[in-house]
């Protein structure tokens, strides 16, 4: 691929003016491949005479776009190479903690190509998509069961819009209150996400963050020295990100309820506790979801998402505009959209969200039931405790011995003795085929690597995991610190990379002619 | 595409650490009768041994000073050097003085080296800027008893990264350093040998621009981005227009100072108030003394006005107000509280606070137990993070 040149298509010009071609068509002509499948597949000259279909002359193209031609098989190879290059889910395990990168499985994917799901529109009328409603309106009330709230929204389009939801609805509800002015700060702990404080100062509240104690449970007199009458709400995700239970969270519960202000649940870690503790029972108000994570869809990337947001029965009415119903009738169960009424936020997303998404997490859910998700959730978290055993020798291990989900260690005695830092161990663990946990998160921690298994993986490829970071801290440092080695791409210079970026596609043509010549048919 | 770097070891930093003498300046010989053994050479090696697998063949020159003031760690890794001076030194580490720290230092800038590398703790980093000013761009090897200053690497494998990351492609010869401002700092030994900790400002020391590091993590605390934090200050300054601002020492302090446009004081304290003419803010004393601040504070309390005391902690350590801070009186501190002192640090500064919290001691025991039990530290605009006090 890298060394073809970019070759424009003919002139729409003249193309629409027939048999007028004049020099520059023929040379175009010449270097069109007329013999491809892919431009005949599609319908171009080779079919079909140009046409002259009335676009007035002032709309027409004066130049050829730049824009590749190529045949069918080499657009495939081209995108073959190039997820071959890349590391999926698919490709091996994917330990990045707090993203609970979990296999997608395939039956999700089928339940979302089926033709009744794939092919409705969003402004078909209701009486045509009964079964499209009625599933949105179960996926309402598994979420509903799953983490004890009384109403859900399955608007949000990602986890990070949900949560701005989330955070609008607690404006909302002060707002009522009178105290949209005076309630003006919302409370995180310091191993919150950053999207916490990103929705809060989003959402125009100011940002202040709690310390964690050495167990790496959020200080409660910190808690309590900071809640006060400004404070309109306490984001918290439990487990941590540590992959710590607050097991104060009723305590935190009472002290923020007593202060006038709204608990709020980050869902990002609910894996963890599926089928074995609720949100709402543990006195949240409002909590969020990411499908992605907990119920498997597949991880953005810029793409489609899916972010429920569920409340408890007084918060109800200020939920996104519409909901789904159902109702009881003499023909058996009626479903509709349902608006919110006045009180609503309004819309934040078109429709109901991402229909795709919600398809897949249904399907997820239904696959697997109640006791599976539990054990969903007990295979998660012994994965992550026999994993953190096994390294912990090799590691500091700050925090609690038993954790959750996923845990957090520091390479900070590595760096000391042997030079090696946590980025190196990243890089080199791709030399095996597998990606790195997150790395440098939670700030409070010192070269941190943060581990989440999740319960997708075999013991056996949790055991080469575990060897292959043994193996990684007793080996010559040097090796290390080069990684990687076996990747199409070296270690890149990031200092460069950030300092000089290269963000569309022509820049990086020139620059690949400039820094190297001699690269572009090397490969 | 070669790198110059001036390079000089203080061969007898570090010596007090191990013998529990809270720094090594004025004791070297008592530490080595009870037996300590200098472990600069060590970490000089260290540091050496790994600039020799990391740099590119070719990128990097080093010019030093003979025997144990670098010659002969050099000559042990493998290096061929320049020189820094003629001089030639006796091998007994015990022989050499600052001086010799200061005239290879001093070397280092007559010859236009790109930088100065030197093994040492905050001692030697003092004597080096003493010899050199801000003439020179300084990365010091970590090799000391108190390293509070902002100008080392992490380890010593760290300054070599750091290094080959500056020497490394697009460096051409001629290319200055890129530089951050850092604050040097060190304790009165004699006082920290007696259990009282009173770092102190001795002034600025230009060290590598940390964006020559690998993304993630910079080795250097002064690389941090203190841009937020200051944003956030003077948001909050604005809100209360009507108020007598103290501010602190330091670089962060400074660079707020600089953002309100004042000719403010790096090592010393400034008074500032709010102008209503011309430029927003108005310098009302500069390097102030204990004396003239409390006049201020006095004056302006019997005007009904507030006294905001803006401070930053000190890096790694964490005191935001001690003996240290020269002219902040108990009746400076009180006329804040309760809720008017107010922190100012990024969250990196304060995740690398070696106890995790902030030291204050308001120079009176009964004051000291009116202090808060957390103190919000401004770390951006709109962002606070609450922080426990722990009183002295």
């Amino acid at each position: 691929m890298a060394g073809r040149e970019v070759k424009p298509l003919v002139k729409k010009q003249q193309e629409t003016q027939g048999a007028d071609v004049g020099p520059s068509m023929k040379e175009a002509l010449a270097r069109l491949r007329l013999d491809v499948p892919l431009l005949a597949s599609v319908g171009t000259f080779r079919d079909h005479e140009p046409q002259d279909v009335g676009v007035p002359q002032a709309y027409r193209r004066d130049s050829v776009p730049a824009v590749p031609v190529l045949a069918e098989f080499e657009a495939v190879r081209h995108y073959t190479h190039l997820s071959n290059r890349n590391f999926g889910i698919d490709k091996g395990i994917y330990p990045l903690g707090s993203c609970t990168m979990k296999y997608n499985p395939k039956f999700a994917e089928v339940a979302a190509g089926f033709e009744g799901v794939a092919r409705l529109h969003p402004e078909q009328d209701p009486s045509t998509v009964q079964g499209a409603l009625q599933l949105l309106w179960e996926l309402q009330e598994s979420i509903k069961q799953i983490v004890g709230m009384d109403a859900v929204t399955l608007q949000p389009p990602a986890g990070a819009a949900g949560e701005f939801t989330g955070l609008l609805i607690a404006r909302a509800f002060h707002a009522e209150n009178g105290e949209e002015e005076t309630r003006d700060e919302v409370l995180v702990p310091d191993t919150a996400h950053g999207t916490n404080p990103a929705t809060a100062g989003m959402c125009g509240y100011k940002v202040v963050e709690i310390p964690s104690t050495e167990e790496g449970e959020m200080d409660l007199d910190a808690l309590k020295a900071a809640l006060g009458p400004r404070t309109a709400a306490l984001m918290l995700t439990n487990p941590s990100t540590l992959g710590v239970f607050e097991s104060n969270i009723l305590e935190v519960a009472r002290l923020v309820h007593e202060a006038g202000a709204l608990l709020y649940y980050d869902g990002a870690n609910l894996n963890a506790i599926l089928g074995r503790a609720r949100p709402g029972d543990m006195g949240f108000d409002i909590v969020h979801l990411n499908l992605h994570k907990t119920f498997a869809t597949p991880h953005g990337g810029g793409g489609p998402g899916a972010g429920p947001v569920g409340v408890r029965s007084r918060l109800a009415r200020f939920l996104p505009t519409p909901v789904v119903s159902r109702e009881e009738s003499p023909d058996g169960a009626r479903f509709d959209w349902q608006e919110v009424g006045p009180d609503s936020i309004g819309k934040v997303h078109g429709f109901n969200g991402n229909f795709g998404m919600l398809v897949r997490a249904h399907a997820y859910i239904r696959r697997f039931g109640a006791q599976g998700l539990r054990a969903i959730a007990d295979t998660a978290v012994l994965n992550a405790n026999w994993m953190k055993s096994r390294l912990k020798p090799y590691f500091v291990a700050p925090h609690r011995e038993l954790v959750k989900h996923e845990f957090v260690l520091s390479a900070s005695r590595l760096k000391k003795e042997r030079g090696v830092r946590t980025m190196d161990i990243a890089k080199r663990l791709l030399d095996h085929d597998m990606h790195a946990p997150t790395v440098y998160f939670p700030l409070v921690v010192d070269e941190a690597l943060m581990i989440e298994p999740t319960e997708s993986e075999p013991l056996a490829e949790l055991e080469r995991f575990v060897d292959v970071m043994v193996k990684i801290v007793e080996e010559d440092p040097q090796t290390v610190t080069s990684a990687p080695h076996k990747t199409p791409v070296g270690r890149l210079d990031e200092a460069w990379a950030a300092r000089k970026r290269v963000l569309s596609w022509q820049e990086a043509a020139r620059r690949i002619d400039e820094v190297a010549p001699e690269s572009t048919t090397a490969e | 595409m070669v790198l110059r770097f001036g390079f000089v070891v203080n061969p007898v930093a570090g010596i007090g650490g191990p013998a529990g003498l809270k720094g090594s300046d004025e004791v070297a010989f008592e530490a080595a009768e009870k037996g300590y053994e200098p472990m600069a050479l060590q970490k000089a090696e260290r540091f050496l041994a790994r600039l020799k697998q990391v740099a590119h063949p070719g990128s990097i020159r080093i010019f030093t000073a003979p025997g144990v003031l670098g010659g002969q760690a050099t000559a042990a890794t493998g290096w061929k050097t320049g020189s820094l001076g003629a001089e030639s030194f006796d091998d007994d580490p015990f022989a050499t003085d600052r001086e010799d720290t200061k005239r290879a230092a001093a070397a280092a800038v007559e010859l236009e080296m790109d930088l100065l590398v030197f093994v040492g703790g905050d001692g030697t980093a003092r004597d080096v800027v003493d010899a050199v000013g801000q003439d020179i761009v300084v990365l010091g090897v970590p090799a000391g008893v108190k390293m509070f200053s902002e100008c080392f690497a992490e380890t010593p494998e760290a300054a070599a990264d750091l290094l080959a990351q500056i020497a490394a492609p697009p460096f051409k010869e001629g290319d200055p350093v890129q530089w951050l401002e850092g604050d040097l700092l060190d304790l009165d030994e004699e006082a920290y040998r007696q259990g009282r900790v009173e770092p102190r400002s001795h002034g600025v020391v230009r060290v590598p621009d940390s964006k020559h590091v690998m993304a993630a993590k910079c080795p250097l605390s002064a690389g941090s981005d203190t841009s937020g934090v200051v944003g956030g200050v003077v948001e909050r300054m604005s809100e209360v227009p009507d108020a007598l601002f103290v501010l602190g020492a330091g670089s962060t302090l400074m660079a707020i100072k600089q953002a309100l446009e004042v000719e403010g004081s790096l090592i010393g304290v400034d008074v500032v108030e709010k102008d209503g003419s011309g430029r927003p803010w108005r310098l009302v004393v500069r390097d102030v003394d204990a004396h003239a601040l409390e006049e201020q504070v006095i004056a302006a309390q019997q005007a009904g006005r507030p006294v905001v005391l803006v401070l930053a902690p000190l890096g790694g350590q964490g005191s935001v107000i001690g003996r240290g801070t020269g002219p902040l009186g108990p009746r400076v501190v009180e006329a804040a509280l309760p809720e008017n002192v107010w922190v100012a640090a990024t969250r990196e500064k304060l995740a690398s606070l070696r106890d995790g919290v902030l030291y204050v001691d308001a120079g009176d025991a009964a004051l000291n137990q009116r202090l808060p039990a957390f103190l919000r530290v401004i770390t951006g605009p709109g962002r606070e993070k609450l922080m426990r006090v722990a009183k002295q």
